[in-house]
This record gives C-alpha cells, sequence and structure tokens, in this order.
C-alpha cells in the first residue's frame, strides 16, 4: 500500500539509485547522472555511453591499471626528460622559479579542490566556483588601489582577504540559502567581481610597493622565492588539516554521497558553505600574491579560470581513487608549472602547453572513467 | 523489556500506513517482523529509527517513553538500524576504514585528531566486533553488494545499541555469507542486543527468529511464537489465497524461443544452459547480486555475455544494443521504473501517452515528427486493456499509485507484440492487491511470445511463473520445472504458497 | 494544454508565474531603462543592440541551448566560433571563392564537434571535461597558427562584395545575422518540440538511462549534437570575422560564459526546467538589453559589468526564490 505515487518515487530514487548507477556504470560505462538530486538534476549532464570495452579504451586501462603511481610516473618521466635535454632545470634558482610562478594558479586550484572535496564532482550539479579567478583580479586590484591611496600593509591585507571572504559569503548564500546552482550562482558573482575590478583599476595597471610587497617578493632559504614556500606551505597545511582532522573525512563523505553523510550526523550545508568561504578566502589570498609577483595589479585575471579547473581536474590523477585531493593538485600545478618552465629552457614553443594541457586532461578523465568501470 | 511500541498509528495525507500497531521485543531476542510490500515494514522502521514521527502511540526503550525527532536521538537511546538500501548507508569514495568510523568522526565529540595508527586501530576494532575480515583500505565502492552489507552492519553494532534493527538483511547474500551474519546475530543476542528481523525469508526465519509480528495493511495480522508456524505467517502476511488468482498450467509443448548453453554472465562464473519456450512464463530468482539484472541486461542488448551463446528464435543472438534487441521483438521492462521507463515531468513527454509510444515513434511515424494522434489511441486502447486508473493518456505517471505506474510499464511494453518479454522486479513497490493485476496481466498475454520475469522474491516468483529458476552468484544453479504440476493451484487450495507444502527445492538453493 | 488539465490547480499558477519570470524580467529592464534613458527605446537603438550584440550571442548560446537539452554543456563553444572565423578567413586571404571559405569555415565547426563527438560518444568522457579538453587544445592550435596571437586580417584587395555581403549584407532591412537568429532558432525551437529527434535528444538529456532502455542510440544522438553544436558556432565565427574583415585569436571565448548564462538562465527560468529556445533567446536579449540600458544611463564600461552580474544574479534570486516557494 504505497501511500502516495511521489513518496514511493523518492524511496526509489534514494534507496536503489547508487546501487543501479554503480551497477550499469561497471558494465556499459553508462553513467546516471550525479548521485545528489538536487533542484537542478533537471540540467545535470548525464555523461553517456561509452562502449563497453573500445581498444582504446583497454590501452587506457593498460597505463590507469599502474594507479595513481601512474600519474606520478607521468610527471617524473617529463621532468626527467627535461633534466636530460636542459641540465640548467634543476638548479635551485629555476625550481624555485617554477614555484612562485605556480603559485598564483596553485593558490586558486587550491581554493576550487575545497569546493570539489565538499560539493561532489558532478560539474553541473556538484560543487564548482568559477568566481576564483574574480576573486584573484578583484582582491589584487583591491590591495593595490589601497596601497597606491597610502594604507598600510596591514589595512591592505585585511581588505584583500576581506574581499576574498565577501565573495565567498555571496557563493555560499547563492547557493545553500537561495538554492541557485553553484554553476550559475559563481558564473554571476563571476562577472561582478570582473566588473569591480574593472571599476577599481579602471582598465589600467596599479603599480604597488609596500615592505610586505617586498617580503613576499624576496628570496627565503636555499634560493627559492618565499611565494614558492607560501605556496607549499598552504598546501601541505591544507593537506594536513584534510589528513589528520575529523575535517577532511567529513569533507569527502559530504562530496562522495550527501545522503550517506547526513545519515551519520554531518550538517552537510555547514561544510559546503564552508568550502565556498575558504574558496574565496584562498582567492584573497591568490590575489595578494599576484600583487607581490607582478609588483602590482595588472588586470587580465579572468584567463586564469579555465587553467584552475583544469588543474583542479588534473590533480586526480595523482589520487588513487581518482577524486580531488590537495596534494594531488598541488602536484598538478607544479607538473604545469614545470611544463611551460621545460619548454622554455628547451626552446619548445609555448604554445604547445594549452594543447598539451588539454589531452591531458582527456588522458586523465579517460582513464578515470576507464578505472571507475572495471572498479 | 528492551522495546515496547503501543498503538503506533501513522498516515500519509488520507492513507493510513500504520494503524494501531502494538509488539514487545525483549532483550537478547530475535523478533522477526514479515509483511508483504506495502504493508508497513518501513514506515514502521521509520518511526522507530526517528525519521518520521508516529501520529500517535508510545514507544518505550528499556522502561523509559521515548520520542524521537531525529535518527540522532534514536541512536542516542540505543536503537540503531541497517536498512536496506545498503548503498545509501557508505560513501564509496571512501575507504572501508574510514566507512567504519564515519559515524564517530561526525559526531560532535570526535576526536581533534585523527588518521594514523590510532584509527587504523579504531576501525579494526570495529571491523573485529562483527568478525569482519576485509581489507581496511580498500574503498567501499569496490566491495560486493554482501561485503558492504557486512561493513554497515559493522558500523551499526559500533554503536553498541540496545535494539538493532536488520531490513532484509539477507537480500544480497549468498548461502555462506548469510550464515555468516548469523553467527554474528547470534552472537550479539547472547549479549542481550534486542534484534528485530524484517524478512519473510522462511529460511532466515526458521533459523534466527524466536517470535514472528506480522503486518498486513499497516496492522498486525497475527503473532507467532516458538515453535514457530512459518505457513500460518505467511497465510498471515498474505492475507487471501493469491495463488488462487493465478493458476499453473503445465509447461506447454511448445518450440524453445531463447536458448542459452555454456553462458557464463561473468568471467569466472559457473556455465549454465537455459531454455525458454514460447507461451510459457519462466520466473528467475535469487538473492540481490545473483545475476538476475545481468541475465536480463545480456538478453537485451546492455552489455555482452561473458562466454557461450545464445539463440533466439532459432538464430544466434547476439544483440548489439537494446535498439537492436527491442527491432528483434525482444523487450525489457528495467528494474526501477523511475530510471528505466519514465521520465521526469518537465520534458513534455512525461505523460502515460508518451510513455508508452517513445521505444516506437520511429515505428508510428514515417516523417521524423511525432504523431501525437497515433500516440494518444494507443495510450487509451493500453489504458483500457490494462485497467489503469487514471484520467487519461495525458497524466504523468507521477500522479499514480505505484500499481498503476507499473501497469503504465506493462502497457507500454505491450504496445507492440513481443516475441520474448523480459520483465525485471515488475512487483516493486506495490501492494498485494496490484500484484494480482499484474500477475493476471502478465500472464493473459503471455501464450504468444516467451516471458522471463526476475524477482527476488519466492513468493512472487511462484505465482507468476509456469516454472522457476533459481540464481546464485551469477549462475542459473537450480531449475525446478515439475513445480507448476496441474492441479497443485487450481485445485482450490487455499494457501498454494504453504512453504510446508511446496517441495524443499524451490526454496533458493543454500548449497 | 491538456497536460496542464492534469496538475493540481494550486501549480498551475505556480507554474504560470515561473513561465513567467523570464519575459516579465526582460519587459521590467526594458520599462526601467525606457524611463531612466529616452533614447534606449528607439528603433534605432533597439536594433543597434540586436544586431551588434544579440545576433552572433544568440548563434552560438543556440548551439549551446542544443548541447545543454542533450544533458551537456559545451565549453568548445568559443573554440568552434574562433577555429571557424580563422579557417573562413585564412581561405579569404588565401583567395579562394568566398563560398568555398564559408565551407571550410563550417568544416572547422564540424572538426572541432566530431572531436568532442568522439570523446563524449566513444570513449565516454564527460561533456564538460571533454570539450574542456578541446578548448585548450582549441587554443594551442590557434597559438600554433598565428604565431601567438597575432590576427590575421583580410588584404584590403581580397574584401569582395561577396565578403562585404556576409558581413554586412541584409534583407528586407533585416541584417543577414538576424535572419540566421531567426532561421536557426525556429530550426532548432521546432526540432526539440515537434520532432522526434528533439523527443530523443531532450530523453537523453534528462534521463540518460530511460533512453538506452527505450532503445535509443544514445552515443549516436550525442554526436550528432556536439557535430551540430561545433557547426552553428562556427557559423557564428565565420558573421563575426566577415563583419571586420579579420579574425581575431580567441575573440570567440568572449562569447563562451555569455552563452552558458544565457542557456542555462533560459533553462532555469523555464516553467519546466528544461533547454528551450525561447528561454535562450530571453536571456540573450536580457544581457544585450541590460549592457546596453547601463551605457545609456551613463555607466561607464567598468560599472556596466558590475551591474550586468547583479542583474543576472537578482533574476537568479528571484527565480530559484519562487521555484522554493513551489517546493
Amino acid at each position: 500500500m504505497p501511500p502516495r505515487a511521489v513518496p514511493d518515487r523518492v524511496a526509489i530514487e534514494r534507496g536503489s539509485k547508487p546501487l543501479f548507477q554503480r551497477a550499469l556504470l561497471r558494465r556499459t560505462g553508462v553513467r546516471f547522472g550525479g548521485e545528489r538530486s538536487s533542484a537542478l538534476t533537471v540540467l545535470a549532464a548525464p555523461d553517456l555511453a561509452a562502449p563497453p570495452v573500445s581498444r582504446i579504451a583497454r590501452a587506457i586501462r593498460v597505463t590507469a591499471g599502474l594507479r595513481g603511481a601512474g600519474g606520478l610516473l607521468l610527471i617524473l618521466a617529463v621532468l626527467a626528460v627535461f633534466a636530460v635535454r636542459a641540465p640548467s632545470f634543476l638548479d635551485p634558482a629555476n625550481l624555485g622559479l617554477i614555484l612562485s610562478q605556480s603559485a598564483v594558479l596553485g593558490i586558486l586550484s587550491l581554493g576550487l579542490t575545497l569546493v570539489l572535496i565538499t560539493g561532489g564532482t558532478d560539474v553541473i550539479a556538484g560543487g564548482i566556483d568559477l568566481s576564483l579567478a574574480g576573486t584573484l583580479g578583484l582582491s589584487a586590484a583591491v590591495f593595490a588601489g589601497l596601497n597606491q591611496a597610502g594604507f598600510g600593509d596591514p589595512a591592505c591585507a585585511a581588505a584583500a582577504l576581506g574581499t576574498g571572504l565577501a565573495v565567498g559569503l555571496v557563493n555560499a548564500g547563492a547557493i545553500l540559502l537561495l538554492r541557485i546552482p553553484p554553476l550559475l550562482a559563481t558564473l554571476a558573482v563571476m562577472n561582478i567581481c570582473a566588473g569591480l575590478e574593472l571599476v577599481v583599476t579602471e582598465n589600467s595597471t596599479i603599480p604597488a610597493a609596500s615592505p610586505l610587497i617586498d617580503a613576499l617578493g624576496g628570496t627565503g632559504p636555499l634560493d627559492i622565492p618565499v611565494l614558492g614556500y607560501l605556496l607549499l606551505a598552504l598546501a601541505l597545511g591544507l593537506a594536513a588539516l584534510l589528513r589528520v582532522t575529523p575535517l577532511g573525512l567529513r569533507a569527502e563523505a559530504v562530496g562522495g554521497h550527501p545522503a550517506a553523510a547526513r545519515a551519520a550526523g554531518i550538517a552537510t550545508g555547514r561544510y559546503v558553505a564552508g568550502s565556498y568561504i575558504a574558496s574565496g578566502l584562498l582567492g584573497g589570498v591568490a590575489g595578494i600574491v599576484s600583487v607581490a609577483f607582478l609588483n602590482g595589479a595588472t588586470g587580465g585575471s579572468s584567463e586564469m579560470l579555465l587553467p584552475v579547473v583544469a588543474t583542479a581536474f588534473l590533480g586526480f590523477m595523482v589520487s588513487r581513487r581518482f577524486v580531488p585531493t590537495i596534494t594531488g593538485t598541488l602536484l598538478a600545478t607544479l607538473f604545469l608549472g614545470s611544463l611551460t618552465n621545460g619548454f622554455q629552457l628547451l626552446h619548445v614553443s609555448t604554445y604547445w602547453v594549452n594543447g598539451i594541457e588539454g589531452a591531458l586532461i582527456l588522458a586523465v578523465v579517460g582513464a578515470g572513467r576507464v578505472r571507475g568501470r572495471a572498479a | 523489556m528492551a522495546l515496547a511500541v503501543r498503538g503506533l498509528t501513522k498516515s500519509f495525507g488520507s492513507t493510513r500506513a500504520l494503524a494501531d500497531v502494538s509488539f514487545d521485543l525483549a532483550a537478547g531476542e530475535a523478533l522477526a517482523l514479515m509483511g508483504a510490500n506495502g504493508a508497513g515494514k518501513s514506515t514502521l522502521v521509520k518511526i522507530l529509527c526517528g525519521v518520521h514521527g508516529a501520529d500517535t502511540g508510545s514507544i518505550t526503550v528499556g522502561g523509559t517513553a521515548v520520542t524521537f525527532a531525529s535518527p540522532g536521538q534514536a541512536r542516542a537511546h540505543g536503537i540503531v538500524a541497517v536498512h536496506q538500501s545498503v548503498a545509501d548507508i557508505g560513501v564509496p569514495t571512501l575507504s572501508v576504514a574510514a566507512n567504519l568510523l564515519l559515524d564517530s568522526v561526525c559526531t560532535g565529540h570526535a576526536p581533534v585528531w585523527v588518521g594514523g595508527r590510532g584509527s587504523r586501530r579504531a576501525a579494526a576494532a570495529i571491523a573485529a566486533g562483527i568478525g569482519l575480515d576485509l581489507d581496511l583500505s580498500r574503498t567501499l565502492g569496490t566491495l560486493s553488494l554482501a561485503e558492504r552489507q557486512l561493513v554497515a552492519i559493522a558500523r551499526a553494532v559500533a554503536h553498541d545499541p540496545a535494539v538493532l534493527i536488520l531490513d532484509e538483511p539477507t537480500a544480497s547474500l549468498s548461502a555462506p555469507e548469510a550464515e555468516r551474519l548469523f553467527t554474528i546475530l547470534d552472537r550479539l543476542k547472547s549479549r542481550d542486543v534486542a534484534l528485530l528481523y524484517i524478512s519473510h525469508r522462511t529460511g532466515d526465519l526458521r533459523r534466527i527468529a524466536d517470535r514472528i509480528v506480522v503486518l498486513r495493511d499497516g496492522r498486525v495480522a497475527g503473532r507467532f511464537g516458538r515453535p514457530l508456524d512459518l505457513g500460518a505467517a505467511l497465510h498471515a502476511m498474505l492475507g487471501r489465497a493469491v495463488g488462487q488468482a493465478t493458476p499453473h498450467r503445465p509447461r506447454p509443448e511448445t518450440a524453445p524461443v531463447l536458448r542459452l548453453s555454456r553462458t557464463r554472465l561473468a568471467p569466472g562464473a559457473t556455465p549454465f544452459d537455459l531454455i525458454v519456450h514460447a507461451g510459457e512464463v519462466l520466473a528467475v530468482t535469487g538473492p540481490v547480486g545473483a545475476g538476475k539484472s545481468t541475465l536480463a541486461g545480456a538478453l537485451f542488448g546492455l552489455w555482452p555475455l561473458a562466454a557461450g551463446d545464445m539463440e533466439f528464435a532459432g538464430r544466434p543472438w547476439r544483440p548489439r544494443s537494446p535498439r537492436d534487441a527491442i527491432r528483434n521483438g525482444v523487450f525489457l521492462a528495467g528494474e526501477d521504473r523511475w530510471r528505466t521507463t519514465f521520465f521526469p515531468a518537465t520534458v513534455p513527454f512525461a505523460h502515460i501517452a508518451g510513455t508508452i509510444s517513445f521505444p516506437f515513434l520511429d515505428r508510428w511515424s514515417r516523417t521524423g515528427l511525432v504523431a501525437r494522434a497515433a500516440e494518444r489511441r494507443a495510450a487509451a486502447a493500453r489504458i483500457a486493456e490494462f485497467g489503469i486508473r487514471t484520467r487519461g493518456p495525458g497524466d504523468l505517471p507521477s500522479a499514480l499509485s505505484g500499481g498503476n505506474q507499473q501497469k503504465v510499464v506493462l502497457a507500454r511494453w505491450h504496445a507492440e507484440p513481443a516475441r520474448l518479454l523480459l520483465l525485471d522486479e515488475p512487483f516493486q513497490g506495490i501492494d498485494v492487491g496490484a500484484r494480482d493485476d499484474i500477475v493476471r496481466a502478465i500472464r493473459s498475454a503471455a501464450r504468444e511470445r516467451a516471458t522471463i520475469v526476475f524477482v527476488n522474491d519466492l513468493e512472487e516468483a511462484l505465482a507468476v511463473g509456469d516454472r522457476v529458476v533459481s540464481m546464485a552468484e551469477h549462475a542459473v544453479v537450480e531449475e525446478a520445472a515439475d513445480f507448476a504440476e496441474p492441479g497443485t493451484a487450481a485445485a482450490g487450495d487455499p494457501h498454494p504458497l504453504r512453504p510446508a507444502e511446496a517441495p524443499p527445492c524451490h526454496r533458493p538453493p543454500r548449497p | 494544454m491538456s497536460r496542464a488539465q492534469a496538475r493540481p490547480s494550486r501549480s498551475i499558477s505556480a507554474a504560470e508565474l515561473l513561465r513567467f519570470g523570464l519575459p516579465a524580467m526582460l519587459a521590467l529592464v526594458l520599462a526601467v531603462f525606457s524611463a531612466l534613458a529616452p533614447g534606449f527605446l528607439t528603433v534605432a537603438n533597439v536594433t543597434g543592440v540586436l544586431v551588434n550584440s544579440v545576433a552572433l550571442n544568440a548563434i552560438v548560446a543556440l548551439a549551446m541551448t542544443l548541447a545543454v537539452a542533450s544533458g551537456g554543456t559545451d565549453l568548445s563553444v568559443g573554440t568552434a566560433v574562433d577555429l571557424g572565423g580563422l579557417a573562413f578567413i585564412a581561405a579569404v586571404s588565401a583567395g579562394q571563392p568566398v563560398a568555398l571559405a564559408v565551407f571550410f569555415g563550417l568544416l572547422a565547426g564540424i572538426g572541432t564537434g566530431l572531436f568532442n563527438a568522439l570523446l563524449i560518444a566513444r570513449l565516454g568522457v564527460t561533456p564538460f571535461l571533454a570539450t574542456l579538453g578541446t578548448l585548450f587544445i582549441g587554443h594551442s592550435l590557434q597559438q600554433l597558427a598565428t604565431d601567438g596571437g597575432n590576427p590575421v586580417y583580410v588584404p584590403a584587395g581580397r574584401i569582395t562584395p561577396a565578403l562585404a555581403l556576409i558581413g554586412h549584407g541584409s534583407c528586407l532591412g533585416i541584417p543577414l545575422s538576424l535572419w540566421l537568429v531567426l532561421l536557426l532558432s525556429t530550426g532548432i525551437g521546432l526540432l526539440l518540440t515537434r520532432t522526434r529527434f528533439g523527443r530523443e535528444v531532450l530523453a537523453v538529456g534528462i534521463q540518460a538511462p530511460a533512453a538506452l532502455y527505450s532503445g535509443l542510440p544514445v552515443r549516436r544522438i550525442l554526436a550528432l549534437i556536439s557535430i551540430a553544436s561545433g557547426t552553428i558556432a562556427a557559423l557564428a565565427g565565420i558573421l563575426l570575422s566577415a563583419h571586420v574583415n579579420a579574425y581575431v585569436p580567441y575573440a570567440g571565448n568572449a562569447y563562451l560564459l555569455d552563452s552558458i548564462g544565457a542557456a542555462f538562465i533560459g533553462t532555469a527560468l523555464s516553467r519546466t526546467g528544461r533547454a528551450n529556445v525561447p528561454g535562450t533567446l530571453l536571456g540573450v536579449a536580457l544581457f544585450g538589453f541590460m549592457t546596453n540600458g547601463l551605457l545609456l544611463i551613463g555607466w561607464n564600461f567598468y560599472w556596466q559589468q558590475v551591474g550586468t552580474g547583479v542583474l543576472i544574479l537578482l533574476t537568479l534570486i528571484l527565480a530559484f526564490a519562487g521555484r522554493e516557494r513551489v517546493g
């Protein structure tokens, strides 16, 4: 006696769907939408039918068979080629350069990684923060603008971080309180940030100079730039936070299977909100870092958007379970940084870098799908 | 008394799901709760573990009257449930160890530091609590259904419950795995844990139950103590002689439509043969995960066989896709109708007419446009034929009852003549009365084709099939061809399903 | 409508409200700006907005609408715009006839679509990530082809009347690009609502397993949609480069976020929550008129972008707040 049709349906969707998804995914490669039933499941991508086992897929499976090691091996192989062909590649100064060049992208990607861990990796129904690049530009502009106006470092830094925090709060509110899908909410917020950045900078470069900028732009122990240390410290700090405190496990549970997380007593909304706020804050940090790296706010931050998305997804390659991880994102960042740097040293046109990045994303995702099917 | 329930009543809208349900459960006792689909079992469980509130009635735990506002509160009072949908109680992307620790990590008083040797030891201790022997670093998503079920039970037992509710825990287990579970349950009983065991598998009940309470239509329809009279309990559960409506026929002497030889559904599975005749209804039964849906999918072209040959209507049968299968008259009504048949109301063809016509649009219209008039005519005819209670072809399936939804699914696959009709769990989420209708509908058109019905539940298999075969571990392991002798059911026996009368070989095999 | 009869009456009113969300929003924007800026609601201004901002955006957004209807997102529409423009301008500059150049441009779009189709339908990569990869590869291709992003101008001698016709031609006083929008939106609109193929596309987009179990060639449908999306976007690229007699690298990416915004706002604000052509067109128009209106009331370029972002956010808030109340 099912009381009404609708509860019956809900029970089935909540109940048997994931099993069903898994079973079919395993056998056919047909993935049945995301695991979360949000208001936007109607918009959700059913990412679709792959052939049961195609020849290409089998070839990828061999690579994927190396598990997480495969990604690391690939990175090491590329680095080895660079090291052999261009001996200066391994110079501490060069490695430091790679680190500092990667700092902005890396910090932003860490923010997106937090959102992906907690929101789930279904791009449309899950978590995504498209506003990160806008936050970077805006907070850089705020920092440089206040610096020009004669404010001291504490005020500038606080304003830049406050900008990031505010963006994160707006995102979290729009997504959780107003139930706007993350993709749309952060898209709108990105536009607002980019506009405000233009308002502040009036589309020109604002130079900045201050003790903080000098300190960040300087070189630390072992000839490695301070920005490099900052990136490593942030990444390792976050990784440790997620690894050794319950936060990481809870966040992964929220992203992996929200219903199960709720059943275990997690206030899932709080974690999702937290991830967007943290992501906004990291956007603010990246703003300060970019001012330090470029000695001012230079605009053009919106070009960072897609590289950030690509880096975060590339990070899956390094994780054994093929999920977003902080260390994976850090390695992906450094790998992409080395790629650009190595190409420059080898006098290969950097025009290839984007293409290789794209091909890598596809290889990684393809391998992941095959591995998901084999699991 | 570990748990005392008095006069529980719960309504959803105008439908009464539970009416005046009372029972007691003592510490160290296993009480079996039986009931057909929709009898109110899951509502009762949800009230007991704090998901729903009751309209009236009381729950007493260990002598104190309680009301639960959330599952957490129920858990705090020592009531822990392992739900039927195993998938819902773990995070598939996390490791087994992380899943075992999930509850402790998610409470407010979790340790500030996790990870490292301490957590591994804590997880190992939880696993050891039920004698779970698994590599705890494996990802939950890679485990078998049975292993996930055991992980879920380990998690529940880690709460140190006074009352443990198990909702059909053996549905996905093979016989040795089920025995492993019963050993664990015996140990829990000896530790004075009260078990509320929901199942109507006679083998399970005989093995574990001390007493039985039967629910029917939301009311207690019978109470049985030791020695257990399972036949009477089954009768109380079903209420009336369901089988009477569907007299079993002798197997018709017709040509085989489908012939499987040396078939393997998975690499390493036992190969098996299977023949299905024209005009016959074959019921394939077995636990969840035994390979029923895999077999159905292989016949329907969703995935290939691991090995072996299929022959359909005298020719080799290797469907490349469901499209291929449908063109050749092999239809599958998939398990979980909301995923495999119906579309959400946001598309304009989600109504009954659109649902029925969807697989046949290219046959019904040559122009590339949708033949809306033909579609409505066909739908109206099927609605009349199957007695679907609705206002018309424009109604949305979500507005119908479960039974009528299932009739729409059946109607869809009767809109064009089938040569082989595959029905995966056609009785899912419908009540006993609707089940009779569906059985009648399946059987009345069965003469023109071969029909295979895949059901988890043996009673349902017996009710619908001319012949019942069992599957376990991805192979058909036992054929019960001679069960439906003429007269067994049609001779007016009011309780054809009484297990005492059924030959023992018809129960799912326990090798 | 017979379907509406089947619904309980309470949800009709709520649903109808939602249905008018986007037109109402557009009307509001038009009303407010015509009150604030006298020059706003004039034929010249409206035509200007339609031709200069709406037309190309609409074509790309229609390509996106197809992708969204099939359940995906095409991040490579901008790439198809660019590659279409590049192939077209390269052929024109090499002295090929304009018709042949158009063919080459479309071929570039088909190629982009085919590459996506291979990834999505053959390898089973999520559309979002597949097209993200294509986007990056396309970026590289353009850098390689233009030595790091230098615009390619059509030599003055090669600017033929045929090229001018594509870039600036009009018929019955309506520019060619608007005719194309009209043609494409009618075609795609009818395809999605009236034809069997449209039904199949929506079915794949909204409930892929049910489509598969109903015997649809799911992969073929996805492949066709990818190719169609790439081709339509390339068409926009041809129009764009013919209009400016040049190919500007990465210019197409400017259309990407607007087209996502328009297609998804059209989807989110429709009564049913599914991708639809009128919704997309209204979304594009909303963006276009908002920007133009802010310009006319004297906001500078920088504040326009802020204003547009805020207005989009407000639209979304209104839409989803309404949806919550409907339950």
